[in-house]
């Protein structure tokens, strides 16, 4: 017979006469394998849809302001760039006047190409372009003037019909605040009132559609823009505190990618080696027979390229199916339709990561093969090899393991370096455990005699584990890692976009009271926090007299350090800030606090010496602290915080801010307006629930994506537990003929398999709570990363209990009388 | 009856000519009843540039806001002056009308007040402008030796209405007249219409801008003021 026909021959009895021992794996290969397709398609396409809300939030790819008239074809040729759409706005303050009143508003002049990306959503609907006779207001606008649709309003001479009332637009979030109500007119509407364009106080701004910018365009846009003295942004570039979520939201699907990969690896890796480990008896049987080894490990290959193949098209179908149901569960329950991915290009990638890993795993396989000892199997009493060099093959194992890793974190993060890091700090972990767990063993078991006879042969049995007791260990620790590192890098994520993001931002703004208007406004409002704002120029610092090497044209002192700076007074440090050196006490007299960031910038240090020009007089001050401030909370933030005794005398204006709801907020405006009409009110509820709105898209994702991981690591226990409860019935039944119980028997097994996950569960929350302060902190930019989770504690402890049950399960399911398990042939 | 036209053109023409000499040297007669007055012998003339960002010089360094360039420039016409820049971006006239004691209790010897620019940026109410001026213009012209006040009239942009445009651009003649105070042109349109005078913001001044608003309009008149005013 062909050594070919014999290789497929063989590999087909072997699964169908042994299809039973194949079941975990296949199962094991083909949930995996389901996950992977899951994760990624869901990844690829939330990221996918990420980049379409940062751009839809932003208004365009590009977005480009100048506050005078300027040719955008001059830019567009600079950088070689060809926008498939534009629009071009202009933005400006005018009056608008109703039967019933007039009302001073900031006017949106659009073309019929905006909005460009996202929505203008009106109280009637859709938004359609205005005619020259129509304009949009927003509700504010409407009620200052007490018109509704359909009603007429004039700007200037010409009378307009008022077609719509705005609730929302596109950019809001992202459009900065105005004080005045919105009004949006049509370019033809725009003409008609006949205003010479050039006299305007005004902003013009261009959208454009540009598909697929590189990095090096973007950079170029920027250095344009710069030179021609526009403001040039770009989506998901910019530093603003929502881009900032999507990106760190899409940052967090490639560590969650990144981590089920790690899980997915070790599964593969443990239900290859189960498979191996169970077959040996029948690898034994066939060197018996005659088989060559060369020709036993093809029929091993063919056999694993089987399952693999099985395993991959079940879980790619399922994956597949799911990410339909999925994405449809996520449109009709969130409202989130999330963009549709390459199928193909993700589903094949799973199955290479899989397949690939398998091979890993299958190496040193091979190398077991050709150390089988066919007498030494068929009577039970084979000293395996890999008890000799286990930490060799330990090492052999791993890296081969991890190598697809290190490609698929290399493609996820677009760079080989950091890929191959990110996988190397992983190996790093991986065999640091295993190494630490060999030796503690070595150690205990040295010492063996020194316990009570439960603990010895619990020592022993996991000495005479060998190889596969260290894999399991290890495997067993790394999953517990991955998934805790997973949940506290989403609870850090989720406190972000949740208390960070949405919840500390200020639903009100007052800007310009004075001082004999602040006792009036705190008497009715005592809610409102309020700050002194004291304009002021920077004279000197460290002696340098600078605005005189200013007017002197002194190339080396910053330009901005000219301008004016707000001051204010106070003894108390905000919130959101920290002193981060110098005295930790703020407001103390002839001291200064200074906002760190600007210090560096200006060469400013502790014990530093400055004067500042408030209306014609000198303020000293020795720099005593630099304050953090954290920027993105939306409260107040000043560069300089001095002492009330030192400036408290001066003239100020108060900035305040609030957390009101509506029904207070139009209390503010009702009794500002009235009262003291010089105050500003910024309202910030009409942002509200389009930004939670976003914030719970971003936790849908997360949440999405997050869980199959979690599956994945449950799987794997469960295939740890499976196979640690088949390599341990022998030894078990052999306990059993020398006279233990079989309920001592069983103690001892769950009491073994319960220390030992108590033990990696501890052990993997403390490694994971310093890896996820480190991702937290370095590669998602957050502050304040979750160090601790009842949640996560009481998952863990789950998954312990999990483990007692799935072992108990077992144990009492396993029927087999003690005879028959103690024969050779059905000893597994 | 071209004649006739023609005759009332010149007729219309004299008259434009006479009432704009009347408006606009309408300070003369104010300056003439300046009375000299003792000043500061280390600081000289004590003024005092009241106002908001044009004043305070928005976006550039302190030397080269208008206040800054008009001292040098009448310490080069060998006058003994302090200019003392009083500006806060962003200020309204409510805002001013809040620091005129605190300007007022430094006893100045002439107040330069350029105000009401954020008011129309912001459309406040006209009325409500026109009150503070006047009652801050009250609270420096109050007390003991008062300063002289030199008004520097504003204008609206053109978008936020004509309406509000003629109403605001008014108001500064009309206070001056009813305040008794000096008037001069500060923000025309000849200077700001022209893009070299401004900052890229379109809204303020820069170097060049403030240069021209002391050349054409501030330098000579506060150079008469001062020369009465140390005239004992």
């Amino acid at each position: 017979m062909k050594e070919t026909k014999i290789i497929f021959l063989y590999s087909k009895r072997l699964l169908l006469r042994e299809w039973r021992r194949f079941v975990l794996p296949l199962l094991s290969l083909s949930v995996t394998t389901v996950v992977m397709v899951l994760v990624l398609l869901l990844t690829a396409s939330s990221s996918l849809f990420l980049s379409e809300q940062a751009r839809d939030l932003l208004g365009g790819d590009v977005v480009v302001e100048s506050d005078v008239p300027f040719d955008i074809e001059g830019l567009w040729s600079q950088t070689a760039l060809t926008p498939i759409r534009q629009s071009q706005q202009i933005d400006f303050n005018a009056t608008l006047q109703s039967e019933s009143g007039t009302m001073p508003a900031s006017v949106l002049v659009v073309d019929f190409e905006y909005p460009l990306y996202g929505e203008l959503l009106l109280e009637e609907g859709l938004y359609k372009q205005a005619n020259e006779n129509e304009v949009y207001l927003d509700k504010a606008g409407s009620e200052r003037l007490s018109v509704k649709t359909g009603d007429k309003v004039s700007f200037g001479e010409i009378e307009y019909t008022v077609a719509g009332i705005i609730v929302s637009e596109p950019t809001s979030l992202f459009g900065g605040f105005r004080f005045l109500p919105r009004v949006i007119f049509g370019q033809s509407g725009f003409e008609r009132a006949s205003l010479d364009t050039s006299l305007l106080r005004a902003e013009y701004t261009y959208s454009a559609q540009i598909d697929n910018l590189t990095t090096a365009q973007k950079e170029l846009l920027i250095e344009k823009g710069s030179e021609n003295d526009y403001s040039v942004a770009i989506a998901g570039s910019s530093n603003s505190r929502l881009q900032r979520g999507l990106t760190q939201v899409s940052e967090f699907l490639i560590i969650a990618v990144l981590i089920t990969s790690v899980l997915a690896a070790v599964n593969v890796y443990a239900s290859t080696l189960y498979l191996l480990s169970v077959l040996r008896r029948s690898f034994a049987v066939l060197l018996s027979l005659g088989m060559k080894r060369t020709t036993l490990i093809s029929v091993l290959g063919l056999t694993l390229i089987y399952v693999v193949i099985l395993a991959g098209i079940v879980g790619t179908v399922i994956g597949s199916l799911l990410f339909s149901v999925l994405t449809k569960y996520i449109d009709d329950s969130f409202l989130i339709s999330l963009p549709s991915v390459n199928l193909f290009l993700y589903g094949s990638l799973s199955i290479l990561l899989i397949a690939t890993i398998t091979s890993g795993s299958f190496i040193p396989a091979v190398r077991n093969v050709f150390s089988v000892s066919p007498r030494r199997v068929l009577i039970d009493s084979e000293t395996t090899d890999d008890q000799k060099v286990p930490l060799k093959i330990f090492f052999f194992n791993t890296i081969s393991t991890l190598i697809p890793l290190a490609l698929l974190a290399s493609f996820l993060l677009k760079s080989v370096w950091t890929g191959s890091v990110v996988i190397l700090v992983i190996v790093v972990v991986y065999v640091l455990v295993a190494v630490l767990f060999y030796l503690f063993l070595s150690f205990i078991y040295k010492r063996r005699n020194r316990f009570s006879f439960w603990i010895k042969s619990i020592i022993a049995q996991k000495k005479a584990d060998g190889l596969f007791g260290i894999v399991s260990f290890t495997s067993l620790f790394v999953a517990l890692t991955a998934l805790s590192t997973l949940v506290l890098v989403q609870i850090s994520l989720e406190r972000f976009l949740v208390n960070d993001l949405s919840q500390t931002v200020p639903t009100t703004y007052v800007v310009d009271i004075q001082p004999s208007q602040k006792d009036a406004v705190l008497e009715r409002f005592n809610d409102l926090t309020l700050f002194a704002n004291i304009p002021s120029r920077i004279t000197e610092i460290d002696g340098k007299q600078i605005q005189e090497l200013l007017a002197r044209g002194e190339v080396e002192i910053d330009r901005e350090l000219g301008r004016e700076f707000n001051l204010t007074f106070r003894k108390k440090l905000l919130a959101s800030e920290t002193v981060v050196e110098g005295e930790k006490e703020i407001g103390k007299p002839g001291e200064i606090s200074v906002d760190e960031e600007f210090a560096n910038r200006a060469g400013i240090e502790i014990g530093s010496t400055m004067t500042f020009l408030i209306q014609g007089f000198e303020v000293k001050g020795i720099v005593t602290s630099l304050r953090a401030t954290d920027s993105r909370s939306g409260l107040p933030f000043f560069y300089f915080v001095l002492a009330p005794e030192d400036i408290g005398q001066f003239p100020s204006v108060n900035f305040g801010y609030a957390y009101f709801d509506e029904a207070r907020q139009s209390e503010l405006s009702r009794f500002l307006a009235t009262n003291m009409p010089n105050v500003s009110v910024i309202e910030t509820q009409s942002l509200g629930p389009i930004l939670l709105r976003i914030v719970g898209t971003l936790m849908t994702l997360i949440f999405v994506i997050a869980v199959p991981p979690l599956l994945i690591a449950t799987l794997l226990i469960t295939t740890l537990v499976i196979s640690s409860y088949s390599a341990r019935r022998r030894e078990g039944a052999r306990l059993r003929a020398l006279g233990a119980t079989r309920k001592t028997v069983m103690l001892q097994y769950l009491a073994e398999t319960i220390t030992l996950t108590l033990f990696s569960a501890i052990a993997s929350y403390t490694l994971s709570v310093l890896i996820s302060f480190v991702i937290g902190k370095y590669y998602l930019g957050l502050d304040n990363s979750a160090l601790y989770d009842n949640e996560l504690v009481l998952g863990l402890s789950l998954i312990v209990g999990l483990i007692a049950i799935i072992g108990l399960i077992l144990f009492k399911s396993d029927t087999m009388p003690l005879r028959q398990l103690l024969a050779y042939e059905e000893n597994h | 009856m071209k004649k006739t036209i023609n005759f009332w053109i010149v007729i219309i023409a004299v008259v434009s000519v006479v009432a704009g000499a009347i408006l606009f040297f309408g300070g003369d007669d104010k300056i003439a009843n300046i009375e000299p007055r003792q000043v500061s012998t280390t600081e000289g003339v004590k003024i005092i540039a009241f106002g908001d960002s044009l004043t305070a010089g928005y976006g550039l360094p302190a030397n080269e806001s208008y206040p800054a360039q008009l001292e040098t420039e009448l310490t080069k016409r060998g006058y003994s002056v302090t200019v003392i820049n009083s500006g806060v971006s962003g200020e309204t006239t409510r805002g001013n009308l809040e620091r005129a004691a605190f300007i007022r209790k430094q006893n100045p010897d002439i107040v330069l007040l350029g105000i009401g620019g954020n008011d129309a940026l912001r459309l406040l109410p006209v009325e409500e402008t026109e009150k503070n001026i006047e009652e801050t213009i009250k609270i420096l012209k109050g007390g003991e030796n008062p300063p002289v006040v030199v008004l520097l009239r504003m204008q609206a942009p053109i978008n936020v209405g004509l309406g509000y445009k003629q109403t605001f651009d008014s108001l500064y003649e009309k206070i001056a007249q009813s305040q008794e105070v000096i008037l001069l042109p500060f923000l025309t349109a000849e200077v700001f219409l022209n893009q070299a005078n401004k900052l890229s913001d379109g809204i303020h001044l820069n170097k060049t801008g403030y240069k021209q608003v002391v050349d054409l309009y501030l330098i000579d008149t506060l150079s008469e003021i001062v020369e009465k005013i140390t005239k004992l």
